[in-house]
């Protein structure tokens, strides 16, 4: 058949079964849904991220007492990094359906998403987002899943002898507090001149603290670094 | 008017083409030729499986006309859709007659390429039909790109775009399978020395 009949029946069939080229706004629409499917994905990513962020600062690494790494695997918040996992994951497999995403390879494409949602999850950290993130998380998802796993830990459990006491301020003394930790048990905190307290000099009762510092008795403790937590009180229930 | 599409450029061409479907025939004249042969070579069908695989590539370029990104270059583009529609078909028809599709020039460019020499300026037959069957074996992935390296004379940057894959992909693709050509062709007694 030689090609100005080919063509002629290209375009016969083009007229005969009434093909229509895909208009303009259609392919223009799908490329926008896709890009905000990205969008979408790497802002849920740096949600997720910012609140690891505000709960891995608020471990207290310089306890030198204990082993970094284990206080690091154990307080981090997985529930978080499960669903950056799986928004990142998403935001990648959305990206390849961009026109031109065979250009990238994978880790180039996970590299520069992260990069993206580090970005991000800062920049909701700078504006504080962040903390109202938290906050209303914190009373809409199981504890047991997300929120604050260092204080909920630190509080339920006695972990004076490693260096740390968590609890509610009962009541002030000159140079003692009573901390009422979640266990019930009335701990006495020393404080010494030397004694650092954090975010507020002034500690009112009522305060939910983090104390670190040494065992020094049955039920007492000598404070060397005090950290009022500003959170919902219901944090700790 | 018809003077002044033969010598549009593909882009203004993809314009006129909105206006009336029936200068998609300047299209399909400039590419035919160019297209039949890129499909023949990757797939093997026999001319009139080509035939249809091309009505279906210009159908799609009809229709996803509006698609086209100005950054690609056009060419690149019609070779993505026949290579998709090409390997659409391969998976439909796999138990169609298939028959051989490059030529000695084709076969003594690809040798060439790969670095394998071959001294008789005329290849005889019993050669020819090695080299197509060494060529043959090779897996698709490496077939594909030696075709579009050596015989289409593409870029590297138009693999990229017409295989979909990332560079470095594309350039260790070419070199697996001409080293995998050479070694074979070796075994088959194409190669006197390594």
């Amino acid at each position: 058949m030689t090609k100005d009949k080919r063509a002629c029946e290209i375009i016969k069939k083009i007229k005969k079964d009434q093909i229509k080229p895909i208009p303009k706004w259609q392919c223009r629409l799908f490329g926008i849904l896709i890009w905000a499917g990205v969008f979408f994905a790497v802002i849920l990513s740096s949600i997720f991220l910012s609140l690891v962020i505000i709960n891995l600062l608020e471990i207290p690494f310089h306890i030198f007492s204990m082993n970094y790494f284990g206080l690091l695997i154990r307080f981090l918040p997985f529930f978080w990094l499960g669903l950056i996992g799986i928004f990142l994951f998403l935001g990648f497999l959305i990206f390849n359906k961009t026109k031109k995403a065979y250009r990238y390879r994978f880790l180039m494409i996970i590299a520069i998403l992260f990069l993206v949602t580090l970005f991000f999850s800062l920049v909701l950290g700078r504006l504080k987002i962040d903390r109202q993130i938290r906050n209303f998380t914190e009373n809409r998802i199981p504890q047991s899943l997300s929120n604050r796993p260092s204080h909920m830990v630190f509080c339920k459990r006695n972990m004076a002898k490693e260096g740390l006491l968590g609890g509610e301020l009962m009541d002030k003394k000159k140079n003692s507090v009573l901390v009422k930790n979640d266990l019930n048990e009335n701990w006495e905190v020393i404080l010494t001149p030397e004694t650092k307290i954090k975010k507020r000099a002034q500690l009112l009762i009522g305060d939910k603290l983090l104390i670190l510092g040494n065992k020094v008795g049955e039920l007492s403790f000598q404070a060397k670094v005090i950290k009022r937590i500003e959170e919902n009180k219901n944090s700790f229930k | 008017m018809r003077k002044d599409l033969e010598k549009a450029s593909d882009e203004s061409l993809a314009k006129e083409i909105l206006k009336d479907p029936e200068n998609l025939s300047f299209l399909i004249d400039r590419y035919w030729q160019q297209l039949f042969f890129f499909v023949k070579r990757i797939s093997y069908f026999s001319s009139d499986d080509t035939e249809d695989i091309l009505q279906d590539v210009f159908i799609k370029v009809y229709r996803n006309i509006n698609s086209f990104d100005s950054s690609y270059k056009f060419s690149t583009w019609i070779f993505q859709i026949t290579r998709n529609t090409t390997i659409d078909a391969i998976r439909k028809k796999t138990s169609r007659p298939q028959e051989f599709s490059l030529d000695q020039n084709d076969l003594r460019q690809i040798l060439v390429e790969s670095g394998i020499d071959i001294e008789e300026k005329i290849i005889n037959k019993e050669k020819i039909k090695i080299i197509e069957k060494t060529i043959r074996a090779l897996p698709f992935k490496y077939q594909e790109v030696m075709i579009l390296k050596f015989l289409e004379e593409k870029t590297y940057e138009e693999m990229v775009d017409i295989i979909k894959k990332p560079k470095g992909t594309v350039a260790s693709l070419l070199n697996r399978g001409k080293a995998l050509f050479k070694k074979e062709a070796f075994k088959k007694g194409l190669v006197l020395e390594d």
